[in-house]
């Protein structure tokens, strides 16, 4: 994949304010639409990002406990609001603020997910890097990565606990642009 | 469908007519193709499946701009149902905190969010206004509920005390009631012997009467009896007046018998001188010595007689003047009965009035016990209904205290 090979750049790039990248996903994560903002921020092709998992633009910033939140969120039908950075073909990187749903049949079945994502405010973004830092730093220190991220999860844990509200209502809060 | 259709290029003049044919109705077949799938994807969003897209779009220019478009129409409606469907399932749970997040809407569907977060920010005051009214509702029942509590507790201490209060009172009014019924024979019996009292009283009272009657006709006999033996006395005295000029009378009669008797033994004397001649004379002189004799003799018996009648006309004046005596003292002792009944017919009278008295008081006392007793009654009524309400009070303070219980259950359930 080409994702192996990227090199980070440490540019960032953005987006208009009125734009919104919409991507659709099968259950397993797998991409099956991308919208014109999309392709054009993330630099890839329509046909590159089709049939690819949805970690094609991962950044190797994020910690791995903020996807598990968001799965185990969205996979049990809930929405999801989660500042994430995100990798371009090129090494290149944006923040988006991303909102997660599942897609439901008639009998009520999830069909996919569907991500929109804006442009977040910087403010907001300012507070999430030291975060997801403490977090990401947490998980590299333990050499298993899934007993790393069950820590980071802990810690999340204890961060929301300590301002007093649950992760949608933190993310929330981060939030300027409503 | 990799064919890009391209524009002519300008002066391809040498190009076949055929060519040219066989270009447009590519061109036509991939117009036809997209305006087929676009149509499907827009009749799918028609209903209500806004998941379709259209992929692979590898047309440029207006046919290329149009399937674009359709997709951006699509994201955008998607994206702002999906954040509508999401803000308005927070505020179902009452969480207000989310909000359709403005960046990325436009137009209509920016104009929308807006909307919708300006009705969930009122939400969220009702939703505070509610959850105060809800505080404030458990905080009244919870108080509602210590009050009532309260009262059912002191109602139903209250209802037993009541109970309790009410036994000892019919006890009380029983006791009463027989106290009564003996005061009430007690003041019957008191009445008959104050009756008795009256009519002896009365009797007395007419006796006294009587006797002060009799006192009075004795003292008035006394009186005749004074006046009488001062008459009697007056008649002694006179009989003594005349049986002392009836012995003077006599003394008199004696010395004419003496001279009788001396002249008859001169004409004896002188008879017998006379002789013959003499002896009618002497016989008469014989007689008159004889009768001489005879008045001395019966003039003897007068004094004698009347000494007697003088001794018992001295004794029956002293008889009478003792008699007098004694009235006099029979009346001063007849006066005194006299005071003394009269005394005691004042002190007859007074019993009598003390006796009325005692009477007119037993008679308000009968109609006092009669009211005691019938207060005694009333009471034993109205105890035996105090007790029932008593008993009742305690039933309604349970169900009182229940139908509490379920209000404020309810009340806290809603």
């Amino acid at each position: 994949m080409i994702k192996k090979n990227v090199r980070l750049t440490g540019h960032e790039r953005t987006f208009g304010e009125d734009e919104i990248i919409v991507s659709k996903t099968d259950p397993k994560g797998i991409i099956t639409y991308a919208n014109q903002t999309f392709i054009h921020v993330a630099g890839y092709t329509e046909e590159e990002l089709l049939g690819a998992p949805h970690n094609i633009i991962r950044h190797p910033d994020m910690p791995h406990c903020v996807f598990k939140l968001l799965w185990d969120n969205i996979s049990a039908g809930n929405e999801v609001f989660a500042f994430v950075v995100n990798l371009c073909k090129n090494g290149d990187h944006y923040w988006v603020l991303a909102h997660v749903t599942p897609s439901f049949d008639a009998a009520g079945k999830i069909t996919g997910y569907h991500s929109s994502r804006r442009v977040p405010d910087r403010s907001a973004v300012e507070q999430i890097i030291p975060i997801y830092a403490s977090l990401k730093k947490i998980e590299d220190s333990n050499p298993d990565w899934r007993a790393g991220m069950h820590d980071a999860e802990g810690e999340l844990g204890r961060l929301l606990e300590s301002v007093g509200m649950s992760y949608d209502e933190f993310a929330f809060s981060l939030v300027q642009c409503v | 469908m990799t064919l890009t259709t391209k524009q002519t290029p300008s002066g391809a003049g040498s190009k076949s007519l055929a060519a040219r044919v066989q270009e447009l109705e590519a061109r036509l077949k991939n117009y036809d193709h997209w305006i087929a799938q676009a149509t499907e994807v827009c009749n799918r969003a028609a209903h209500g499946d806004l998941e379709a897209r259209l992929l692979h779009v590898d047309v440029d220019g207006d046919l290329g701009d149009l399937m674009f478009g359709i997709n951006g129409l699509l994201d955008y409606t998607d994206a702002f149902v999906r954040e509508a469907k999401a803000v308005l399932g927070f505020t179902a749970q009452g969480k207000f905190f989310r909000r359709v997040i403005l960046r990325g809407m436009v137009g209509t569907f920016k104009h929308a969010a807006q909307i919708i977060n300006e009705s969930t920010t009122e939400m969220k005051h009702s939703a505070a206004e509610l959850s105060q009214a809800e505080s404030r509702r458990l905080d009244i029942a919870d108080q509602f509920e210590a009050t009532v509590k309260e009262i059912a507790t002191s109602v139903a201490a209250a209802a037993n005390e009541i109970h309790n209060t009410s036994e000892q009172l019919a006890l009380v009014a029983q006791q009463t009631a027989s106290q009564a019924d003996n005061a009430s024979r007690s003041a019957d019996r008191t009445s008959a012997i104050v009756i008795q009292v009256d009519e002896s009283s009365q009797q007395l009272t007419e006796s006294i009467g009587q006797v002060k009657e009799q006192v009075a006709e004795a003292n008035e006999i006394v009186q005749r009896a004074v006046i009488e033996s001062s008459e009697a006395n007056t008649v002694v005295a006179g009989l003594k007046d005349s049986s002392h000029r009836i012995g003077t009378v006599v003394d008199t009669i004696t010395e004419i018998a003496k001279l009788t008797k001396v002249l008859s033994l001169n004409a004896a004397i002188e008879a017998a001188r006379a002789g013959e001649a003499g002896l009618g004379f002497a016989a008469v002189a014989s007689e008159v010595r004889k009768l001489a004799e005879q008045t001395r003799e019966a003039t003897n018996a007068a004094r004698e007689e009347i000494g007697s009648v003088q001794d018992s006309s001295a004794k029956a004046a002293k008889a009478i003047t003792a008699c007098g005596e004694m009235t006099l003292e029979i009346s001063e002792t007849s006066k005194s009965i006299f005071r003394l009944i009269q005394q005691q017919a004042e002190a007859t009278s007074e019993i009598r009035a003390n006796a009325n008295e005692a009477a007119t008081e037993t008679a308000q006392v009968t109609v006092a016990i009669n009211q005691a007793t019938e207060a005694a009654d009333n009471t034993r009524e109205s105890t035996e209904r105090l007790v029932t309400a008593a008993a009742e009070l305690q039933e309604v303070s349970t169900t009182l205290s229940r139908s509490v219980d379920e209000l404020l259950a309810s009340i806290r359930k809603v």
